[in-house]
């Protein structure tokens, strides 16, 4: 093909994308009787697609058992591979070709790109995120348990085993590392001391060595800050490794797929994640909830309550649910008893669960 | 110097075990010293393979890792899935895996080696039938990581010279003598291997004098790629599998063979275990999220230094 | 209309990575993978100034482009003394070492929590807010910087290159100090992938680690390679290319759980069949 050629391919390329833009606009505005649309960005494909696909199951499981609404709700995803750049793609791609009024996006990563996005084309954003600067403006919402909360109830557990040395494994990510900095300023004064503290990269699969590291450092407890996969493979090198030492974790133990490693372990989560939804979970995916699956539930339920709030005929606008949504209070969900501050942050609390048999029981609240 | 082997022999002999909370660096050294060994039995596999490849066709083959992928995901499938006896699973594993190298050099590789394509071509090639690949896993499989031993953090351990290993691990280390014991014996001791040898050194030549060159590298994928899927499966074991295991396993396998000496079988096994060594023993002092790095920070030193690898041809 | 604006905004920054890129593999023959890696000095320089000092864009660009010049310099130093596939190699291995610092360095760049709220650029009142406006400044980055590649490759300084391409020891032996043009090239290239990265760390106003590791070095890599080596439109052009298909192919009706790993599929066959086919690329001069 002559030089000439190639660049009418390539025109051709940009027509075929401005028409298929057009055509795909035109037509989703036509729709009447407008469902509330909410784009889901997340991972579908690399290394965090079954993370990805947790949320979307999760969604769509959230839309399955909601009862009669007034509205309609339609669910839209977009893979996003937990990059920036395809990120900021998607959440133009479902602003502006499928103008949704709500974006769910998933990590404090992904959340601070869609952030500024749908604060300036006025769309309600949800991140699970615990990055509170994610939430800055009136659009941006997020739903993890903040890390002061969990800290506080894990401090006041250690204190009550009269635990005094603590070891930590974190992996070297945004989540665990605002928890640790909060557990290290909270600690000040309390006579509690982190004796080893052993950092490792995402997608580490040979802790032996740091596990090697920590094996004397005198530890009566490690906090594993991890998540599947890393998690598990952490802890069976670490049970390998001889040690016999109590493991605790904030948040992972019962996300994981081999709860047996953690049997009789106590662990902080957020509260009374309900037995009910990890059972529909399983009996639709056949697969336990992953990392933000429960969030998530919560998030589409969220969105609903705000938006059956209103009365009209059409549906409500954006910042009509994004006002709304900041005056809910004591919401009984997934997650506990949920309460959205003026910040947009999502209050729950923390509470102590153990695993017994297998399963998660809570031990205090 | 003599109060250093004393205590080194205490801990050997006697295995005591530190009480304050100071890391005592004589007593987890033979950890370490596992540890590194351990991981450079796993490296000299996947280095074995990629070796024999790169020498016999001197590009770089990005899906050479998808390999090993393959071969844990087999063995998944028909152990875990269908149920069959572990043993059958891994020789399926490790044949299918050896298949579909085999294949993806008949389908793609020779084609682009007739049209004397250049590496970066087949490179690119290769980076296409690894992406399309890997998708194709995760679809049948999901993306979620999975384990393929049945016993999980019950595995019976041994304790050697005062560090611990599992019997999986030992497995590896078995494997790792007995491939390359069994390479070195193919190369050296066959007409196949000698036809193998002599497309390394130049291929124009070897098929000069007669040797079906194209047919020789066919079964150079073969075995290449079926030494990677075992590779995958024992990883597997010890540690589990994902659908993007193998770019990982593969960096590491180049590390080793470049340091090593590329082309060469002995090379790299003692690249394999050097990289093992300096990825433990470097984070003995600095924080293991500089792990990678240092393993990357080994390879451009040798780059600098010593690019043939320590063994040179 | 928005989403194709958003799209030729990062176009046009992936057209100046891919530009930029090859004039050293293009067209000097050196196989580099480590260009996201002076894209992320950018962007982090930029966004580190942004946010912490008084510092406007355009300055903020200017000492972006310093930093990357410095530290090209010395790994291009470093990378002088290997060959081939060895360049390659050791382009990867500093790569992963810069990657590491962007994650490690916390007390810098915030490791994986990242920079968020970097503004956006001020330029006679003018409102970059506005995609629009902010996708004219892009282009004229690219424009600028398309030229000035041009003027590099026509010059007898990139006929220089272009000969170290075909055969280093013979030019070497005409008494050109093939170091040095290598070297200069290399410094030229990552200072103008930093251009690309603070005009992204602006446009998105958040960075993080994450969008600079090897693998989008082979992105921008891929991008050249598709679009024609040593042709800077054929750069253009793959980086379009490689831009929209992952954006149309989301218009593909696949079953919604397994769409997003379709293609993948799609996209690695594509390749497949391009090196297959046409390794030239879209429209090279050189074949790989």
């Amino acid at each position: 093909m002559s030089q000439s050629t190639k660049w009418v391919v390539g025109v051709i390329l940009i027509v075929a994308v401005v028409a298929i833009g057009y055509f795909v606009s035109k037509g989703s505005s036509e729709v009447s009787a407008e469902p509330i649309k909410i784009g889901v960005v997340a991972p579908m494909t690399g290394d965090l697609a079954f993370l990805g696909e947790g949320i979307r199951d999760a969604m769509l499981l959230a839309k399955e058992n909601l009862g009669s609404t007034r509205y309609t709700y339609k669910l839209i995803f977009e893979d996003d591979q937990m990059d920036s750049k395809i990120t900021a793609s998607a959440t133009n791609k479902l602003i502006s070709v499928d103008k949704v009024d709500a974006i769910v996006s998933f990590g404090s990563g992904p959340g601070n790109v869609v952030a500024p996005i749908a604060e300036q084309n006025k769309v309600v954003h949800f991140s699970i995120a615990s990055d509170p600067n994610v939430a800055k403006g009136d659009y941006n919402f997020i739903h993890w348990t903040p890390p002061s909360e969990e800290n506080k109830v894990f401090i006041a557990e250690l204190q009550r085993r009269g635990i005094k040395k603590l070891g930590v494994f974190e992996g070297n990510t945004q989540g665990a590392a605002t928890l640790i900095a909060d557990l290290r300023e909270k600690l000040n004064g309390t006579g509690i001391e982190i004796v080893t503290d052993q950092v490792f990269n995402s997608g580490e699969k040979d802790f032996r060595s740091i596990i090697a590291k920590a094996k004397n450092s005198g530890a009566e407890i490690y906090l594993l800050m991890a998540f599947s996969p890393e998690l598990e493979v952490l802890a069976k090198q670490i049970k390998e490794a001889g040690i016999n030492t109590p493991l605790t974790s904030v948040e992972s133990f019962e996300l994981s797929d081999q709860v047996s490693l953690f049997e009789g372990e106590w662990y902080v989560n957020a509260a009374d994640s309900a037995i009910d939804f990890i059972d529909k979970f399983e009996v639709k995916t056949g697969k336990n909830p992953t990392l933000g699956a429960a969030n998530t539930y919560d998030i589409f339920n969220l969105i609903v309550v705000a938006a059956e709030e209103f009365n009209g005929p059409t549906k409500p606008t954006p910042d009509q649910i994004a006002s709304e949504l900041t005056t809910i209070k004591n919401f009984s969900g997934v997650l506990g008893n949920l309460s959205v501050n003026e910040d947009g942050i999502v209050v729950s609390k923390a509470a102590v669960r153990i695993i017994k048999d297998g399963k998660p029981i809570t031990v205090s609240n | 110097m003599r109060n250093k082997i004393a205590s080194f022999c205490e801990a050997i002999l006697l295995r005591k075990h530190n009480e304050t909370g100071k890391i005592n660096k004589m007593d987890i050294l033979p950890q370490f010293i596992l540890n590194s060994i351990i991981a450079g039995a796993v490296y000299t596999l996947v280095a074995l393979g990629f070796n024999l490849i790169y020498g016999a066709t001197k590009f770089f083959n990005l899906a050479h890792g998808v390999m090993s992928a393959i071969g844990g995901y087999t063995v998944f499938y028909f152990a875990k899935t269908l149920g069959l006896d572990v043993y059958v699973a891994i020789i399926i594993g490790v044949v299918l895996a050896g298949l579909v190298g085999f294949g993806l050099d008949k389908l793609i590789y020779l084609p682009l080696r007739r049209r004397k394509a250049s590496n970066m071509v087949l490179l690119v090639a290769s980076l296409g039938a690894m992406t399309a690949l890997q998708a194709v896993i995760a679809i049948l499989f999901s993306s979620q990581f999975k384990i393929l031993s049945q016993n999980v953090g019950t595995q019976k351990l041994s304790t050697i010279l005062g560090g611990v290993i599992t019997q999986t691990q030992l497995v590896i280390l078995l494997s790792a003598a007995l491939v390359t014991a069994g390479l070195v014996a193919l190369l050296y001791k066959t007409q196949f291997g000698k036809a193998v040898r002599a497309i390394s050194d130049d291929e124009e030549v070897a098929r000069i004098i007669g040797i079906n060159t194209n047919k020789i590298i066919g079964y150079v994928f073969f075995i290449g790629s079926a030494i990677a899927g075992l590779a995958g499966i024992l990883v597997g074991f010890d540690v589990g599998i994902e659908p993007t295991m193998g770019l990982g396993l593969l960096f590491k396998g180049v590390i080793a063979s470049i340091i090593g000496g590329v082309g060469n079988i002995y090379g790299g096994v003692l690249g394999a275990f050097l990289l093992g060594f300096v990825e433990n023993f470097g984070i003995l002092k600095i924080s293991g999220e500089w792990k990678d790095a240092i393993a990357f920070a080994l390879l451009i030193t040798f780059l600098i230094f010593r690019p043939r690898g320590i063994m040179n041809k | 209309m928005e989403y194709l604006i958003h799209l030729a905004i990062l176009f046009a920054i992936y057209a100046i990575l891919g530009v930029s890129l090859n004039l050293v593999v293009g067209y000097t023959g050196l196989l580099s993978v480590t260009h996201a890696a002076f894209y992320g000095v950018g962007a982090y320089t930029t966004a580190i100034f942004l946010t912490k000092s008084g510092v406007g864009f355009f300055s903020s660009l200017i000492l972006g482009i310093a930093m990357a010049v410095a530290v090209s310099f010395l790994i291009g130093v470093v990378l002088s003394k290997f060959k081939g596939d060895y360049y390659a190699l050791g382009t990867f291995g500093f790569n992963t070492i810069i990657f590491a610092v962007f994650l490690n360095w916390q007390n810098l760049t915030m490791g994986p929590l990242g920079i968020p709220g970097i503004s956006k650029p001020e330029l006679f009142g003018i409102n970059f807010t506005n995609n629009f406006n902010f996708l004219v400044l892009a282009l004229i980055f690219l424009v600028l910087i398309y030229f000035a590649s041009r003027f590099v490759v026509n010059s007898s300084f990139g006929r220089a290159l272009k000969a170290i391409r075909e055969d280093e020891t013979v030019i070497a032996v005409f008494g050109y100090n093939t170091l040095y043009f290598k070297l200069v090239i290399f410094v030229i290239s990552a200072a103008m992938a930093a251009v690309a990265g603070s005009l992204f760390a602006s446009y998105i106003t958040f960075i993080d680690p994450s969008g600079f590791q090897v693998t989008e070095s082979m992105f921008i890599l891929a991008i050249i390679i598709l679009g024609g080596l040593a042709n800077l439109r054929g750069s253009i052009l793959g980086a379009l290319f490689l831009i929209l298909l992952p954006e149309i192919l989301r218009f593909v009706g696949f079953p919604s759980d397994i769409e997003a790993q379709m293609r993948q599929v799609v996209y690695g066959i594509i390749l497949i069949l391009l090196m297959l086919y046409r390794p030239q690329g879209l429209i090279g001069e050189y074949k790989l």
